[in-house]
């Protein structure tokens, strides 16, 4: 039986890193890197009181297997990664991307560019409330899946 | 006659005052850059000029030039989280 090497959640539920490692991990690997990505007190000088993130559903979840399966075509690695929807409250999760692989240098680069491609085309949006209002987050200029979609 | 369904997000969702639409543009070669032009009017308070907007068919990022099919599902994509200084 063929065992995948990656899976994508997305779930409104708290993450659990430790199941993304789980995933992750193997006998064969000398190495697991995860990444947190977590809500923070504070934007420049906003104070932040919590998260909200909004998704495309369908279409992130096909976008962050496409980045998965990127991963595993580039390095070999294995690939956990879970967003979460919703509320997210300050020092939770938002973001979890496990990767495992034997040697620490193909984790490590697998697992920065899987956070630079999930922030560049998955159709995920982040309002950030803040004391005395709210936003959603982006950079038009900086926006350009299209342009991404080639490399 | 082209009748597609018209999802949007976010910023959009809020500034249209709706998540979702059918929406018919005349003609049998429309495209993307068409429908969101008429988006635009429709939804004057989408703050986005019509030739700046992503936007998805079928789940996949395409071109304004790209020929809408009947049935098609557009969504409107603003930009996604990781713009700038999030993590």
């Amino acid at each position: 039986m063929l065992t995948e090497r990656y899976r994508v959640r997305i779930t409104e539920e708290k993450l659990n890193p430790s199941d993304a490692t789980d995933f992750a991990s193997s006998e064969r690997h000398g190495a697991t890197v995860v990444f947190h990505g977590v809500t923070r007190n504070h934007t420049d000088s906003r104070k932040v009181i919590l998260l909200e993130y909004e998704a495309y559903i369908p279409m992130a979840v096909k976008k962050l297997e496409e980045i998965a399966s990127e991963m595993c075509s580039k390095w070999d690695v294995r690939v956990a990664i879970d967003h979460r929807l919703g509320r997210v409250d300050i020092g939770e999760e938002s973001l979890v991307v496990a990767v495992g692989s034997p040697h620490r240098q193909a984790a490590f680069e697998a697992a920065d560019y899987s956070v630079d491609r999930i922030k560049q085309t998955v159709p995920i949006w982040k309002k950030e409330h803040f004391e005395g209002g709210e936003i959603w987050i982006g950079d038009v200029d900086g926006f350009r899946p299209l342009e991404q979609k080639s490399n | 006659m082209t009748e597609v369904t018209v999802l949007y997000f976010a910023t959009y969702r809020e500034q249209a005052g709706v998540s979702t639409e059918r929406m018919s543009v005349t003609g049998d070669r429309v495209n993307l850059g068409e429908l969101m032009r008429k988006i635009c009017l429709e939804h004057p308070n989408i703050t986005s000029e019509s030739n700046k907007i992503v936007a998805a068919v079928n789940e996949e990022y395409q071109d304004h030039d790209h020929i809408l099919n009947n049935g098609d599902t557009v969504a409107l994509i603003p930009p996604v989280s990781g713009g700038c200084q999030t993590y």
